[in-house]
């Protein structure tokens, strides 16, 4: 009993070290390039900017970990935020209800037509952010004009430092992300999304709804989708359609870096977590070496591809 | 021995990770020989097979075909080297024609037709692979396995919950293959047909052979005593309990019907009765089980349960009714990759008023509680899929004893399950309705009717054929109403 318990320990914490290696190794690379990135206030901003990503990934994380995927959740994120922008006029209360309820809208959305209707996630949610894009688009020229300044508030929770390099944005997502570990490991739903993940018949004949569950994981999902758009509007100052458009993929590969498995039952936020500071740190990289958003996006894309071509080897193996 | 050894084996081992599958194996067959390979669940001969057959490579050990060292790297390059396996899934790709399904594998269809002739099977090689049930399947995976001529043919318990007739069927095409020189390896969990066809036996546990004999009629006790060990179990005979009464009825159901096979079933289970139920395949046993677990709705018929009549849209409905269902395929049942906890448990979290913060000492408590009383061996419990067949089994019966259930509905528990595991699976059946519970029991083994259950139905296409006392449910007996020769 104990020597199992010791190898699946280490089996664990070996890929768990793998990443922590990674990232070191990315971290003083960077540092040697750009002898300003080891300085504290840069230190601190390189987390800052981190957390859009890692609240997007904690979406995606409970989204893949039920064996869907949640393509939507950039337009999500531009949708929460243009929303806010724009009824912030008529009071932050009433602004951040409006995008609320927006983020509940399409996550419910998503998750019956994934839960209820059996559409394959992949085309439902990408084609809710079709549908999305057409209506952000349309309706910024009419009945969502208006300001595109986000408000001051919200800057304020997305950017502003309390001692360098603690910053509002990396206290709110130390207290969301414990949450998400919260719900993924000791609560009766992060079982069920486990379980849903790995074998959703097994889950149906033990009476488990397994519907509920989706359209809980597409709503959460989407509701991360919401606050990481908010984050991403309070760091850039205003809001744009365009806002989360090059966060898409990185989200999947933070999750999928992290060893949650695309087909689900398998992974958790710990991995998503270093998967976003991983990707975070190589977008300065490629940034310091003047890499364009089109090279990103190639890197960001061949490591998915990588990433899931030997984890599909290793399941293969054993 | 004179004979030279077709098939040599030394040595052979095989780990995952820091799981030994198989230790030491070593064995040889003859040519015109069958070869029966034994084992409790866990004891490695899947891993052999799958060594011997090219799917997997093994860590160390030699092969040898006709004295020459062989080392296969795929299913192809086996067949390829005189090796052909059947196994207990049919390695067909369902959504293909059988026709496409030969060319795949470089089998010549006259030949493969010649086979299924004389076999006295027909098939529509235009038909797709997933419209033929399994039995046929396996039939038609085991005549494109002898159109390739092998020399050893490898039956992995292809006879696994066969109807009779066409398990009898397998076992004579044994015979004619063995005339012809050929050789076979046979694995089987039916100790009644290894003594009737297989000429000697070799037993492996943990992963090491400790007995090769000749697999003369009576040498059941041996094969038992040496693929247990030192824990040795028998099946225990039955008691009967007979305190039934007309107010004890727990479950009735009335003119249920449904889908293809399922005609008209009416029935009633008392409680602490367990009532077996025995059928040829095609007969609408698995329906009736789906339907009573609320997994399928009837197209007719009704179901009370202590006399209200009951309505299911979902497996919950019948769980909050007291009704558990253990599936014949426990692939279904469970979560490959998660924990043997979270696989014991999960039927606690049905429900949105479970879904937040998990109790873990009440968890704790009944899962250790479910371990213990079913003796799952925990060494891999960090992924189901890492635990024996007879140990998932386990599992997916444990489940519903961390939440207490009225009736349980087993379909098949036993199917490709070792002795010793087949023995805790009967008594702990016993056990639940000494408690009070009742048990309705499919099993393909008519022998089992007799070990586990108090009264036996019959089915015979899509109606209850006989309803038969214990004494009456003898093979014999349960076998001649499965083929629709006694009136109800």
């Amino acid at each position: 009993m104990s020597t199992i318990k010791t190898f699946v320990g280490t089996r664990l914490t070996k890929s768990m070290l793998s990443l922590w290696a990674i990232l070191i190794v990315l971290f003083v690379i960077t540092g040697l390039v750009d002898h300003y990135f080891f300085t504290v206030p840069s230190i601190g901003v390189t987390f800052q900017l981190a957390v859009p990503l890692g609240l997007l990934a904690a979406g995606q994380t409970i989204c893949m970990l039920t064996g869907g995927i949640d393509l939507s959740i950039a337009m999500i994120a531009t949708g929460a935020a243009f929303i806010v922008s724009i009824k912030s006029p008529s009071g932050l209360g009433m602004a951040l209800l409006y995008a609320f309820l927006f983020c509940v809208l399409i996550g419910t959305i998503n998750g019956l037509a994934v839960g209820l209707l059996g559409m394959n996630p992949l085309i439902m949610t990408l084609g809710m952010n079709a549908v999305l894009i057409g209506v952000f688009t349309v309706g910024i020229t009419t009945f969502l004009k208006g300001s595109s300044t986000m408000p001051d508030i919200i800057i304020k929770l997305s950017t502003a430092t309390i001692i360098d390099p603690l910053s509002w944005p990396l206290v709110l997502w130390l207290l969301i992300g414990s949450a998400v570990l919260f719900l993924l490991t000791k609560s009766g739903l992060g079982r069920l999304i486990y379980a849903v993940g790995d074998n959703a018949t097994a889950a149906r004949l033990a009476g488990v709804r397994v519907w509920k569950v989706q359209l809980a994981a597409y709503i959460l999902c989407s509701l991360f989708g919401g606050l990481a758009g908010l984050m991403i509007g309070g760091q850039s100052g205003a809001v744009s359609m365009s806002l989360a458009d090059s966060l898409v993929l990185p989200s999947v590969a933070a999750v999928v870096i992290g060893g949650t498995s695309i087909m689900g039952g398998i992974g958790g936020y710990t991995g998503s977590i270093m998967g976003t500071l991983i990707l975070t740190v190589l977008s300065y990289l490629l940034a310091t070496l003047n890499s364009s958003e089109a090279v990103k996006q190639m890197i960001y894309g061949s490591i998915v591809l990588a990433l899931a071509w030997t984890y599909s080897k290793l399941t293969e193996k054993s | 021995m004179n004979k030279k050894a077709l098939l040599k084996i030394s040595n052979l081992a095989k780990s995952y990770g820091s799981v030994v599958a198989l230790r030491d194996a070593n064995f040889e067959v003859l040519p015109g020989e069958i070869h029966a390979l034994l084992g409790a669940n866990g004891a490695g001969k899947s891993t052999l097979v799958k060594i011997l057959t090219g799917v997997i490579s093994s860590d160390q050990g030699v092969i040898e075909v006709n004295g020459t060292p062989v080392k296969f790297t795929s299913p192809d390059n086996a067949r390829k080297g005189g090796v052909a396996p059947v196994f207990q899934d049919p390695a067909l790709i369902p959504d293909i024609s059988i026709q496409r399904n030969l060319h795949l594998t470089g089998t010549n269809k006259n030949r493969f037709l010649k086979e299924i002739a004389q076999m006295g099977l027909t098939v529509d090689l235009n038909k797709l692979a997933s419209e033929i049930e399994l039995p046929l399947l396996r039939m038609i995976d085991l005549a494109r396995a002898l159109s390739h001529d092998p020399d050893l043919l490898i039956l992995d318990e292809i006879t696994a919950a066969l109807p009779v007739d066409m398990a009898q069927k397998v076992i004579s095409i044994m015979g004619q293959y063995k005339a012809q020189g050929k050789s076979v390896i046979f694995i089987s969990h039916r100790l009644a047909e290894i003594e009737e066809i297989c000429d000697r036996a070799t037993v492996l546990r943990d992963g090491i052979n400790v007995d090769t004999f000749d697999a003369a009629a009576g040498s059941e006790e041996r094969i038992v005593a040496s693929m247990l060990g030192d824990k040795n179990v028998s099946a225990k005979e039955h008691n009967q309990r007979s305190n039934k009464s007309e107010n004890d009825i727990l479950l009735k159901v009335e003119g249920l019907a449904g889908g293809k096979h399922l005609k008209s079933v009416s029935f009633e289970i008392h409680k602490g009765e367990v009532l077996g139920v025995a059928a040829l395949e095609g007969q609408g046993q698995d329906l009736l089980f789906e339907i009573l677990a609320g997994e399928s709705k009837p197209s007719d018929g009704k179901i009370f349960i202590n006399n209200n009549e009951v309505h299911f849209n979902h497996p919950d409905d019948a769980i909050k009714y007291g009704i558990s269902y253990v599936p014949g395929d426990r692939k279904t049942a469970l979560m490959p990759q998660r924990s043997i906890r979270e696989n014991l448990a999960l039927t606690r979290f049905r429900g949105l008023r479970n879904w937040g913060k998990i109790n873990f000492r009440d968890e704790d408590s009944k899962v250790d509680g479910a371990i213990e009383s079913l003796e799952i061996d925990t060494r891999a419990k960090s992924q189901v899929k890492r635990l024996s067949g007879g140990n998932q089994q386990k599992v997916t019966i444990g489940r519903w004893v961390t939440t207490g259930f009225d009736l349980l509905l087993c379909f098949d528990p036993t199917r490709g399950i070792d002795v010793g595991t087949k023995a805790q699976i009967y008594a702990l059946i016993e056990k639940f309705a000494n408690e009070g519970m009742a048990v309705l029991l499919f099993t393909s083994e008519l022998r089992e009717i007799q070990l586990a259950c108090d009264r036996a139905i019959v089915l015979y296409e899509g109606k209850v054929q006989a309803d038969l006392e214990y004494d009456n449910c003898d093979e014999a007996s349960l076998l001649n109403a499965a083929h629709g020769l006694v009136g109800a």
